[in-house]
């Protein structure tokens, strides 16, 4: 009974069915929860933990959003790669690599979206905050699957324009925007990736769960790899991450900061690894690498990215 | 240097820096002049001064305030006169070294959202002050901050200032969004008798910041004797809020720095249930979350 989805690139994706009004997901058995989208109640602690609080706070105004999706960057999807440094190119916040002879099969957080505001009329300014795995080094260097809040954020006929949508993608793969999730700065988002990864093997298939639990929009999207692409685990990160810089595109504006709170990563076969036991990145920039956004791993399980730019 | 008198006597000094006025590099007798708090010498509160200030900048946008008096939120419940009643503070709060007295409060924190429920009203308050939880002061609280008032289907957000038992005074030509870095800085030399202080408001995103001198209440002075760091709420009228942390939460006495993370948390109940739970992360970093 799954709907089918045209995303404007022509793939399609099949959505999850709208969960009955009485669906509740703190006692809904774990085939419904899969059925139905849900992110599958974990025994870890903290994902219990998460689960229970998300849905015990939500669940007297949650409303299942049937998203939108679309793939509307008219850019191809830019590498994301960063150099194996502390300080990198574009991400910033933390990053924790699966204990050895083990994958991430999921990742967890969640965090209030900032407010940002264009200082130039000239320049546009962009944002993006997220969560993800794979992407940082080894095997799954060279791939990213990864969702969060974008905002875009430009003048336009001399009023402030912002765009403020969750999205996923599944580098290389484009940017997947997901219309009809109403996301404003101030909101606290809850992103949990899930996938059935057995242990020592890969996934092609996740689900990408998105709550946006301060007005109660809900949404969840199954997501395929991209061909002859699989998820490896070996990375999870939280991020916030600015425009590569292209000549006459995107800045990141001063987005004051951002606490991933909740920060964990699911081990295939079971257990976690808590988010801010790892490394922290940094944005930097100019000649003299000047810390443009900072990450800092504040205690196990928060990662707070700051801004301290503009670069020189 | 204009004087403005409210009701009730309340009379705040508000200041006119020329344009280009950088509190980074100005000379104390010039923050004075024009109503800017004084760099402090400790290096990390001078840090966090010049980490607010460097950072705007270029697009500081200085406010010359305009105030108004709530006398009671309309529609409203009670006002949170700042009183700690054991129910309507969540958050940390630290106490000064023996013999010694806070002069200074300063944090920062995103504002967070929070959305109206047709027949319901709230109001919560997030803010840092001094006094007001312990001591020979209790009834005197110096406090700033930002309130979030829901009513029906209309939501308000607005910075404010209140030197209790005096009213509450919000600044009304600064813009507060939700999603917006605010950093706040109260402070009050010498510290316990002070009777003015200066209140320094930076909405960080949006570049709007203003500083100000107010006066303490007919026959009041500072104790000094608590700082905090408070999402406050009447338990019955406390919106869900999400989360929100509470950054660089420092308080000064003297020479000396105390983290707001390293005294006590504070919970509003409802009943026997925690509806806003405070965790100190770090010696400054607070978290509070709604959990109802």
């Amino acid at each position: 009974m799954m709907a089918d989805i045209t995303a404007q690139s022509g793939s399609k994706i099949r959505a999850f069915p709208r969960p009955p009004s009485s669906f509740d997901p703190l006692t809904a058995a774990a085939a419904e929860l899969e059925y139905y989208g849900f992110p599958p109640r974990r025994a870890e602690r903290c994902a219990v933990k998460l689960y229970r609080r998300v849905w015990g706070r939500i669940k007297d105004r949650y409303q299942y959003i049937e998203p939108t999706l679309s793939t509307d960057r008219s850019t191809p999807p830019l590498p994301r790669t960063p150099t194996f440094s502390p300080n990198n190119v574009n991400w910033s916040g933390g990053v924790v690599v699966a204990p050895a002879g083990q994958s991430f099969c999921g990742i967890q957080a969640e965090w209030v979206v900032p407010d940002v505001y264009p200082p130039l009329q000239t320049q546009g300014y962009w944002i993006g905050s997220w969560i993800g795995l794979d992407g940082y080094i080894g095997a799954g260097a060279n791939i990213v699957l990864q969702a969060g809040v974008g905002q875009d954020v430009y003048y336009q006929n001399g009023s402030i324009h912002r765009d403020i949508f969750p999205w996923y993608e599944w580098y290389p793969d484009n940017m997947v925007k997901i219309g009809g999730v109403p996301v404003s700065p101030g909101d606290l988002v809850v992103v949990i990736i899930s996938t059935a990864m057995p242990p020592g093997q890969s996934s092609t298939n996740a689900t990408v769960y998105f709550a946006n639990t301060t007005n109660g929009a809900s949404m969840s999207v199954p997501v395929s790899a991209p061909s002859g692409v699989q998820l490896v685990g070996n990375s999870a990160e939280w991020i916030v991450e600015q425009p590569l810089p292209i000549p006459g595109g995107d800045t990141l504006p001063d987005y004051g900061e951002v606490f991933f709170a909740d920060c964990e990563a699911y081990i295939a076969g079971g257990g976690s690894v808590d988010g801010g036991t790892g490394a922290a990145l940094n944005i930097t920039a100019g000649v003299a690498n000047s810390v443009v956004s900072r990450g800092v791993l504040i205690s196990p399980t928060i990662i707070q990215c700051s801004y301290s730019g503009p670069a020189p | 240097m204009p004087v403005i008198t409210l009701e009730d006597g309340i009379s705040i000094r508000t200041f006119s820096p020329p344009p280009g006025f950088d509190p980074v590099v100005a000379t104390a007798s010039e923050l004075e002049q024009y109503g800017f708090p004084a760099r402090p010498n400790h290096p990390r509160l001078l840090k966090l001064y010049q980490r607010v200030f460097a950072r705007l900048k270029g697009r500081l946008n200085y406010i010359e305030p305009a105030f108004r008096v709530i006398r009671d939120e309309s529609h409203g419940p009670p006002p949170s006169a700042g009183v700690y009643t054991g129910d309507n503070w969540s958050g940390g709060v630290v106490q000064p070294p023996l013999g010694k007295s806070f002069n200074q409060v300063m944090g920062e924190w995103v504002v967070p959202n929070a959305y109206p429920k047709p027949g319901e009203v709230f109001l919560n308050s997030y803010w840092i002050g001094l006094d007001g939880f312990i001591g020979p002061a209790l009834g005197e609280v110096l406090q700033a901050g930002v309130d979030c008032f829901l009513f029906e289907t209309s939501s308000s957000l607005y910075p404010w200032h209140q030197w209790a038992p005096s009213a509450k005074v919000a600044i009304s030509n600064l813009a507060v969004s939700a999603g917006d870095l605010v950093a706040i800085s109260i402070s009050a030399p010498p510290g316990a008798g002070a009777t003015t202080a200066t209140v320094h408001f930076a909405n960080i995103s949006s570049g709007a910041a203003t500083s100000y001198v107010i006066s303490a209440p007919p026959s009041y002075q500072l104790a000094g004797s608590s700082a905090e760091w408070v999402v406050e709420a009447d338990p019955n009228h406390l919106a869900d809020y999400g989360q929100l942390f509470f950054d660089n939460c420092i308080a000064c006495a003297g020479n000396s720095g105390a983290g707001g993370g390293t005294g006590r948390k504070l919970d509003i109940y409802r009943g026997s249930t925690p509806i806003s739970e405070s965790t100190l992360i770090t010696s400054q970093v607070i978290q509070c979350r709604y959990s109802a």
